[in-house]
């Protein structure tokens, strides 16, 4: 494995370029935290492994871009998937279109965002760690093709709390990586529940978006 | 040169700072301890804080060589807290404000502790870990505010390891988490447990309902000791906010970690965020007991802060708030 | 014989896979005999599950992975890779979908470790003809059997190509047949 290229070094694992018989290829390795106790360390990282390759696979049944997986290495604790060609994150093309003022882009982009959330929802797909680092898209404005990627912390949980604190913990990675971004998150979360179908659990899950927000507001905080 | 005292009393303990231009002069504190299985009311909490507040006072202003009249500032604990035991200590400080004629400075507690923390370590902007019986948050500073990046969902991980400790009924002498993390060292079998991390957010209740439902049964059987339960119990919570400060370090591009608040000065987490943080390359600054335990000088030192930046509290907003969120503060004295 | 494809596999180098189509043949009977005796040693896939090389291909390269970790659900690598192409945990229901059946007119053949092209020699020989065109796989399959059999849903069809699907599929194969609901 000498010809794969460190492409990028993260918290919990490596990513490396490879070619997989031909086609382009990112390999995702977890590696170990020392400052976990081994038995936790091993759990979760068996337990993430598993949860992003689920919820991968149960997106795509419910027609969400994600890459392909090739191969799941259990020895190494790997996953070699699909290396998406030209992507950009979320994170940059918004950073790059609020620098243009083109709002036009940023409003499909929530459009979509939207869409692809509340596709993901009504497939009771949690996937616990939303950042606009976590989505990466290709193609041209008014034709967005929006991949989710690293559901290492998903579950799958038909209950509105937990869609409601999918969407509050995007809120705050999304607000912290965009400053003055409330109105854009708003659209998100107006295209969310515009293409949520079951209208009284769509009112369930912003219920308690708001509501675990106010928890946060309003928790007494003793000591 | 500013002579700043603070007033802190947001929990069971009552604390009476003295700070000069960052030099910490006396930081006396009186406890209030619980029997064990019981936590602390806010009534009794406030009683206490008003039976000791006069001897907490004198014991300050003695150890420091201070007169009252060399004082600056007067500085108190606005909130966050339990609401008596906040008002009987804003009380004290608005009297000897009124009396020595000094003007006051409202404090956010947390802030507190941020601004004591970088005081005594001498980090420049580090991410914050703030762990207490009341907070847990991730925080780091942008654009004139403390912003929490991550924080629980919850309830805190203090509350959730005091709440724990009464399971075991231990003693809250010194602090319940204190004897847990005495205990923790003798454990050796790891039990698996909820571990809930949500982006930057954990969550502990469901972990807290876990422990305590199973507790009886497996120390009963003697499947686990109280010694192992607390050792598991230390390191899954512990894991799951050093996994989120990491997060919070990576999202920041920071290579600092200042860990503060009454959890803070466990041994255990900070080593396991010395292995993280020296991972990353980075540094971790922590303090000890005398620091990361509500005590005075904190909020003397942050009121210190505030005031060389030109702010007092008029007299009539010297009012206490239960909830005041460590990021509604402009941060006035940083760029 | 220049139509087959011969590749090593990226995480153990001494080992190889050997894909070869034959798509226009007699019968399949003599060379299932020769399977079930163990005188050839080799995978025999039903073709109309299969879309493209690249599928067997992920499914031989789990399936030596598998050999190689010890562990495998079934008793050689050849039987493995039928077992990890197909979506069942059943293993002799994976044999009836994937497995070419006696009176098939085509096979898709892949054989690991084929020293010297020895087994593919002795297949020809069996079969009395040379390999197609690898590229002729996927006009030799049922799209709506393979759609119905790994139970693919309309908005992954209509959002992936049909190769990525199987891809995805065989990869994570235990992970999404085990613990349902679970995360």
């Amino acid at each position: 494995m000498e010809s794969r290229k460190l492409l990028k070094q993260g918290a919990e694992a490596k990513l490396y370029l490879h070619d997989f018989y031909g086609r382009p290829c990112i390999i995702k390795e977890r590696f170990q935290k020392q400052y976990r106790h081994h038995t936790l360390d091993s759990m979760l990282t068996n337990q993430r492994i598993k949860s992003e390759v689920r919820a991968n696979l149960r997106c795509r049944m419910a027609g969400i871009l994600t890459p392909t997986i090739f191969m799941v290495n259990f020895q190494d604790n790997s996953i070699y998937m699909e290396e998406i060609q030209d992507p950009i994150t979320a994170k940059q093309y918004i950073t790059d279109m609020s620098a243009q003022g083109d709002s036009s882009s940023l409003l499909m982009l929530a459009e979509v965002i939207g869409q692809t959330l509340s596709k993901m929802h009504a497939g009771n797909i949690i996937h616990g760690d939303l950042t606009t680092s976590n989505m990466l898209l290709q193609g041209n404005p008014s034709n967005l093709r929006l991949f989710l990627i690293d559901f290492g912390l998903s579950s799958f949980e038909a209950s509105a709390e937990d869609k409601g604190v999918d969407l509050y913990v995007l809120e705050r990675a999304f607000l912290s990586s965009h400053p003055n971004s409330q109105e854009l998150f708003n659209t998100i979360l107006n295209s969310y529940q515009a293409a949520t179908k079951n209208i009284k659990s769509c009112k369930e899950i912003i219920a308690k978006l708001e509501e675990v927000r106010m928890r946060g507001r309003k928790r007494t905080m003793i000591g | 040169m500013v002579i700043a005292i603070g007033f802190e009393g947001s929990a069971n303990k009552l604390g009476v700072g003295i700070v000069k231009d960052g030099v910490v002069l006396s930081n006396p504190r009186h406890t209030y301890i619980t029997p064990p299985g019981q936590g602390f009311l806010p009534k009794d909490t406030a009683k206490h804080h008003r039976d000791h507040a006069l001897d907490v006072l004198q014991a300050a202003l003695e150890e420091a060589k201070i007169k009252p009249d060399e004082i600056d500032v007067i500085c108190y604990t606005k909130g966050p807290g339990m609401g008596a035991p906040l008002v009987s200590t804003a009380l004290v400080a608005r009297t000897v404000a009124q009396l020595w004629k000094k003007p006051i400075i409202a404090v956010n507690h947390c802030i507190g502790h941020i601004e004591m923390g970088r005081l005594i370590t001498g980090a420049v902007n580090p991410t914050v870990l703030y762990v207490s019986g009341g907070n847990t948050q991730v925080i780091a500073y942008s654009e004139k505010r403390y912003r929490i990046f991550g924080e629980t969902i919850d309830i805190a991980v203090g509350n959730c390891l005091d709440r724990f400790a009464r399971v075991l009924k231990l003693s809250n002498d010194p602090s319940p988490g204190y004897n847990i993390e005495q205990l923790a060292k003798k454990g050796k079998r790891f039990l698996e447990m909820p571990y809930v991390v949500k982006g930057m957010d954990v969550s502990f209740s469901g972990l807290l309902s876990y422990i305590e439902e199973k507790a009886p049964l497996l120390l009963e059987t003697n499947e686990y000791t109280p010694e192992d339960l607390c050792f598991s119990l230390q390191e899954t919570v512990f894991a799951m906010l050093i996994e989120i400060t990491e997060r919070a370090m990576a999202h920041c591009g920071s290579q600092e970690v200042l860990i503060v608040g009454g959890v803070g000065c466990n041994k255990r987490l900070q080593d396991m965020m010395d292995i993280m943080v020296k991972e990353r390359g980075a540094t971790l600054y922590a303090t000890d007991e005398r620091f990361c335990i509500d005590n005075g000088a904190m909020i003397a030192q942050a009121g210190w802060e505030m005031f060389k930046t030109g702010l007092v509290t008029p007299l009539q907003e010297t009012t206490c708030t239960q909830r005041y969120r460590t990021d509604e503060v402009e941060v006035t004295w940083r760029d | 014989m220049a139509a087959y494809q011969k590749v090593t596999h990226m995480l153990y180098p001494d080992t190889s896979v050997t894909l070869a189509l034959f798509a226009n043949v007699e019968s399949c009977k003599n060379l299932r005999k020769c399977v079930m005796e163990g005188t050839v040693e080799a995978a025999l896939l039903k073709t109309a599950m299969i879309v493209d090389s690249f599928q067997v291909l992920v499914a031989a390269n789990k399936a030596i992975h598998l050999y190689h970790t010890k562990s495998m659900m079934t008793k050689n690598v050849h039987s493995e890779i039928l077992y990890c192409l197909s979506p069942s945990k059943n293993i002799s229901e994976s044999f009836r979908s994937f497995g070419a059946a006696d009176g098939e007119t085509s096979v898709f053949v892949a054989i690991v470790n084929d020293a010297e092209d020895r087994t593919l020699k002795k297949v020809t020989n069996i079969l009395g003809r040379e390999p197609d065109s690898l590229d002729l796989t996927s006009t030799l399959s049922d799209k709506k059997l393979i759609a119905k059999t790994y139970r693919l849903t309309d908005d992954e069809l209509s959002t992936f190509s049909l190769l990525d699907t199987l891809v995805s599929r065989v990869a994570a194969k235990e992970i999404i047949t085990a613990g349902k609901g679970q995360s």
